[in-house]
């Protein structure tokens, strides 16, 4: 493995004070004029929040857009999914929040592993989302008043979450997805539904077009374009259970690594304390229970192990309130990552409930008692009833089982200060790029980051490089680039339906997903790593010898989809690996066993970590390179965080 | 436990479709509806066969991208609940379950139980938005909303899109889907200006789709999983008789 | 096409439109009804009120114009509404079944077409036994007008003619079981609270016009009047 720092990892982060650092560079950024504005096509690849917001945007300031997605309609990514709520520096309740504050909880919140100026930047725009929202007729929370109610979410001190009710995601993205149909119809946006991207074309060295298979009719499509964007969500999915949906993957971003994008901190992935625990072996997804449900639930287990009374028979003097005990200060609302690792260490001592032994106990009947419960349905009413709904308990009555689950990755692509990956005019938005969160991501900040990119940052950084090929030659999809793009792909999808092995996908999948919980999941260590690259790469050969892909390539054919996913994760989850065992320390959701203090807290090393880890793609079997970017703290000092 | 299905199958929209028997004799009771038909399509790919084609993504009721109608009833027999919140306790041992894809002229078939509804996004691209560029919109609290109303309009937006109300609707009528999107906005003092142009256009554009009349039967607001009210399709009517000045 | 045929045209347009129509409809059958009852009060009362009817002189003919208007259009929304159902799935459900709860399908709901239908076949009929039939005449203080009490008593005693405009008056039941409430729905006058209010008076009212209808042959029939 090498390390270097050769220069391909310029930040372009610009000079200045922190506070005055976008002001400056906006000042500097070369626009493009009206006229010219309608002779560039932008390629969006994904409609989540990031992707959305990004084409409504760009559409709007005259750019051509042509926008994909693998699902039927941009109302349905992922980011609908979201509960909470978003993040905004408002201060309307005068709780003393500010952009600073803001930009400083984040940059704790995610161990001091991500750029000041990036995430200084989200802090100064997270006002003007909330605006664009509400004009687009987003129907946040309301107090009597009539004006927006804010609360305070992700153990934070100040309430500064704008949300509504438990559906924000879904809202914000409804938002942004009107923004688009009403491009759409004035047909600065062509939308192509149901279309994957499967390659990059790149022209000598510049991202050109893209390669997607028309997911109704098997077709390899190509369409070219001055610029791409990717905004293709995570790759929680890697781990096979998680609270992605389905389709999430990472099959564009992980192309275009293979097309020599950089892989910005693969291996930080963001484990969620609340989630409904596993039930049994066809699971198929795990579903997220609301962290706002932690500021009224208490989570314990029993004291002894194998105490197999029901909750409610365990009392007081058996049940063991881990949080509250270990983190007196913080209890129940201990950040992600310090609250996932504390069940997955009372479930390893044997005193997790439920059948598997994987759940702890989140109980309400405290609040019940103090608020009655009225007050208790009236804040998490639709909670309960989603959980009653999965697992047939009253949430009311009996403690609510949860555990851990795969929700985040906060490594992705990685990307410059202008969002820009190392590949000139391949940009990457949301959560597909590595930027803002760090090693954890606080709750909240997903939202507020994949709006950021898509409504106020690309709009600038994007006409910059445009400007700049403003008089380069425009690219046909005749070109040998995209023929050879299309070939590899082609080549790439018989080969897979000529497999005709015995074992399914779900089954490859199913054991992928079992090797990264257990070695690169909540804690790691250098052996089980060393021993998990070699077993994903076995598995992986397995897969191209006996996989069974039923069907044609030329109709709606979902397992092929699926197949296609699953041998990259196959790669990715080898280079999580490779990164989680490189990075010899601790920080947010990477818990290495071998640097943790006596009583099990993280050891940071920011003498020799202080950086962000990004592997290029070397070669089928070649090791990938890594480089790195040193984090230049200049503005906060990074501490040991401390919840205790 | 033993379900059989009666599911649909049909290769493309120009290959008729019928109803294919299959039984699963080790259903686990705790699983979701979608499991079970992933639970199938392993069995009849490890017999060689070709699984069953359906749309899902988020698993949690939020996205609208299942559809599947379950004896009959667009999601299946609970109300609130989209089909990939049913859990198969909720069946009895022995069930029979016909499974059969959204029916309608403007959401044309692809394969097995997945339709097209695009025809929802040419609604959306009808009017189905306030017209602001992103920029430097007034401050968030510039302009207060009556709790009362904020609250109609999020019932409105809660809407998750997937069609439920054509395929349970004996017309076919696509008027809570748009009945939904008109009344969230008719609620909110933003956007006020071209409210009458969006409920004439939207209102349009659901016809040229092919979607059937209303006929009022509520049969929608039955199987919402958003649990819409129909009261929006009177809002709709409302609005469109008041935009009587705009029509052409 | 002018805005009027735009608005009468669009989807949410013609269903204001058969809500329209049919409330006038509705609105009519009531003052029939009243009207009826006169019999109850004997042959004078009701012979003349007949008789103040064709009094009205081009009123009348205006006002049975329009409600000919009113027919015809509710029943040809009516029919194109139905045909734009069958176009709308043209691949039927291999079974189909309703989720109940707040739904308003109902036997009167499913069956609007056909007891429409039959309406309108009945309408025509029942024109030919009594507004175009050759009435004989009669004087009351000192007035020479139609014997319209003798007409009725004659038709009512058939039993199959008491018959068949029983039936009727339980299909004009049952279609406004629905309609009623459907014609509030349809010019947007509905709300969350009114909705279950609306569907309860509906049923009320389609009961007491049914009723109201049904009492008159039945009365004669049995000669209890
Ligand atoms: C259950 C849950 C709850 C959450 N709650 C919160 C919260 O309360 N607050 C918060 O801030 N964050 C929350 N998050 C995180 C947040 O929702 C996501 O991080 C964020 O929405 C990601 O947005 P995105 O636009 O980057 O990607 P996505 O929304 O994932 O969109 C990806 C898009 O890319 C498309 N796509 C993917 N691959 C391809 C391809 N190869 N070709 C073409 N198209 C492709 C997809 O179709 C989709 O349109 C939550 C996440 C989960 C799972
Ligand atoms: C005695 C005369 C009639 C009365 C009082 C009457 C009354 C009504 C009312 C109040 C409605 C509800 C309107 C709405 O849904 O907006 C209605 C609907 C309807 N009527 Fe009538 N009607 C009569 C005759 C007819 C006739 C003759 C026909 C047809 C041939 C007919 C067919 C229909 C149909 C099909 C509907 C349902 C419309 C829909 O599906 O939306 N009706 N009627
Ligand atoms: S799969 Fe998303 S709503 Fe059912």
């Amino acid at each position: 493995m090498t390390v270097s720092n050769n220069g391909t990892l310029n930040s372009r982060v610009p000079d200045g004070n922190l506070q005055d650092k976008w002001d400056n560079h906006k000042n500097n950024l070369r626009l493009v004029n009206p006229a010219n504005k309608r002779k560039f096509t932008v390629l969006v690849v994904g409609t989540g929040l990031a992707g959305a917001s990004a084409a409504a945007s760009l559409a709007e300031l005259g750019y051509n857009v042509k926008a994909f997605t693998i699902l039927d309609s941009p109302r349905r990514s992922h980011s609908i999914a979201a509960q909470g709520g978003i993040n905004a520096a408002k201060n309307y309740p005068n709780d003393g929040d500010t952009i600073w504050r803001l930009f400083h909880d984040t940059i704790k919140g995610g161990d001091y592993r991500s750029r000041e100026a990036n995430v200084y930047r989200l802090a100064q725009v997270s006002n003007s989302i909330i605006d664009q929202c509400v004009a687009q007729g987003v129907p946040f929370a309301r107090e009597y008043g009539g004006l927006l109610d804010n609360r305070s979410f992700g153990g934070a001190q100040v309430s500064r979450t704008f949300y509504a009710r438990g559906q924000t995601g879904q809202q914000l993205l409804l938002g942004a997805y009107s923004a688009m149909m009403r491009q759409v119809a004035t047909g600065k946006i062509q939308m192509f539904p149901r279309r994957e991207m499967l390659d990059l074309v790149k022209v000598d060295g510049k991202a050109k077009g893209i390669v997607t298979r028309n997911l109704t009719t098997g077709e390899i499509e190509r369409y070219a374009g001055d610029a791409v964007l990717l905004c293709t969500g995570g790759y929680g999915n890697v781990y096979y259970l998680s609270t992605m949906a389905k389709n999430c993957n990472a099959t564009a971003i992980w192309r275009c690594y293979k097309r020599g994008a950089q892989f910005g901190n693969p291996s930080f992935t963001q484990i969620h304390p609340t989630c409904i625990p596993v039930s049994g072996k066809y699971q198929s997804k795990l579903t997220l229970m609301s962290e706002s449900l932690r500021n009224d639930g208490r989570v314990w287990v029993p004291m002894k192990k194998g105490d197999n009374r029901p909750p409610n028979e365990i009392p007081e003097e058996d049940r063991d309130y881990y949080l509250e005990r270990r983190y007196p200060s913080f209890g129940n609302l201990a950040p992600r990552d310090v609250s996932s690792r504390s069940a997955k260490y009372v479930c390893d001592e044997g005193r997790g409930v439920g059948k598997s032994g994987l759940a702890v106990y989140m109980d309400f009947a405290d609040s019940i008692k103090r608020l009655g419960a009225d007050v208790i349905r009236a804040r998490y009413g639709n909670l309960f009833a989603m959980y009653e709904k999965i697992t047939a308990e009253n949430p009311y009555e009996v403690p609510m089982r949860i555990f851990p689950a795969v929700h985040f990755t906060m490594g992705g692509l990685w990307v410059d200060y202008n969002l820009s990956s190392n590949i000139p005019g391949l940009y990457v938005l949301g959560e597909a790029n590595f930027a803002d969160h760090g090693g954890n991501r606080l709750g909240a900040s997903a939202l507020m980051q994949g709006l950021a990119d898509g409504y106020f940052v690309i709009p600038y950084t994007l006409s910059d490089y445009l400007a700049e090929n403003l008089h380069s030659e425009k690219i046909g999809t005749d070109h040998e680039a995209f023929d050879k793009a299309e070939k590899e792909t082609t080549d790439r999808i018989s080969k897979l339906l000529n497999v005709k092995g015995k074992k399914t996908v779900l089954d490859f999948h199913r054991e992928l997903g079992d090797l990264m919980w257990d070695n690169v999941g909540m804690s790691r260590n250098r052996e089980n790593l060393e021993s998990v690259i070699k077993k994903i790469s076995e598995l992986r050969e397995e897969f191209w010898k006996d996989v069974n892909i039923p069907g044609e390539n030329n109709t709606l054919n979902k397992y092929l989809e699926y197949a296609l996913r699953v041998a990259d994760y196959m790669e990715l989850g080898e280079l999580m690996a490779r990164d989680a065992l490189d990075r010899e320390e601790s920080c947010g959701g990477h818990f290495r066993e071998e640097h943790q203090t006596e009583d099990g807290e993280a050891v940071r090393d920011d003498e020799n970590f202080s950086n962000v880890s990004s592997w290029e793609y070397k070669g089928e079997d070649k090791e990938p390179e890594k480089h790195v970017e040193d984090l230049n703290f200049e503005f906060v000092t990074p501490t040991q965080r401390s919840y205790k | 436990m033993t379900i059989h299905l009666k599911i649909w199958r049909q290769k493309d929209s120009n290959t008729p479709g019928r109803l294919v028997d299959y039984t699963l004799d080790d259903v686990n009771p705790d699983m979701s509806f979608l499991e079970m038909l992933d639970w199938l399509n392993e069995r009849l790919m490890n017999e060689g066969k070709e699984p069953v084609e359906f749309d899902h993504d988020c698993r949690e009721g939020i996205c609208g991208s299942c559809n599947l109608v379950l004896n009959g009833m667009a999601h299946g027999p609970y109300e609130a609940t989209a089909v990939c919140q049913l859990h198969m306790r909720k069946y009895k041992d022995g069930d029979t379950i016909v499974v059969e894809p959204w029916r309608a002229k403007a959401f044309p078939m692809i394969k097995d139980l997945v339709v097209d509804r695009s025809a929802f996004d040419r609604i959306m691209a009808a009017g189905g938005y306030i017209s602001v560029n992103t920029g430097a919109p007034a401050d968030a609290n510039a302009i207060p909303v009556d709790k009362y109303n904020a609250d109609l309009a999020f019932d409105y937006a809660a809407c998750i899109g997937c069609g439920a109300c054509v395929a349970a609707c004996p017309n076919s009528s696509a008027s809570l889907f748009t009945g939904a999107k008109i009344s969230q906005l008719a609620h909110l003092p933003q956007g006020n200006p071209e409210r009458k142009r969006r409920v004439v256009r939207m209102v349009d554009q659901m016809a040229e789709e092919g979607f059937g009349d209303c006929s009022n039967y509520a049969e929608c607001e039955a199987v919402c999983p958003a649990e819409i009210s129909i009261t929006s399709i009177a809002k709709m009517r409302r609005e469109y008789f008041n935009a009587l000045s705009e029509i052409e | 096409m002018s805005k009027a045929a735009t608005f009468l045209n669009s989807q949410v347009g013609r269903k204001i439109a058969t809500g329209v129509t049919g409330l006038g409809l509705v609105l009519f059958i009531i003052v029939h009804l009243l009207g009826n009852l006169a019999y109850f009060a004997g042959p004078e009362a009701i012979n003349t009120y007949s008789y103040t009817l064709h009094q009205l002189g081009p009123m009348l003919w205006i006002v049975r114009l329009g409600l000919l208007a009113f027919f015809v259009y509710h029943a040809w929304l009516g029919l194109s509404i139905w045909l734009e159902r069958r176009r709308a799935r043209p691949e039927k459900y291999e079974v189909y079944a309703t989720r109940g709860g707040a739904s308003r399908q109902s036997w009167s709901s499913n069956s609007m077409i056909l007891t429409g239908i039959l309406l309108l076949l009945f309408v025509i009929t029942h024109l030919n036994t009594f507004a175009f039939y050759d009435f004989a005449t009669i004087t009351h203080g000192g007035v020479e007008m139609h014997d319209v009490h003798a007409r009725l008593t004659e038709v009512f005693l058939h039993p199959l003619y008491t018959v068949y405009y029983v039936v009727i008056m339980v299909l004009l039941g049952m279609h406004l079981r629905h309609g009623v409430w459907s014609a509030f729905q349809s010019l947007g006058w509905m709300s969350r609270k009114t909705n279950p209010i609306i569907y309860s008076i509906a049923f009320v009212l389609a009961l007491i016009i049914a009723i109201g209808f049904i009492g008159l042959p039945i009365s004669i029939y049995f000669q209890l009047v």
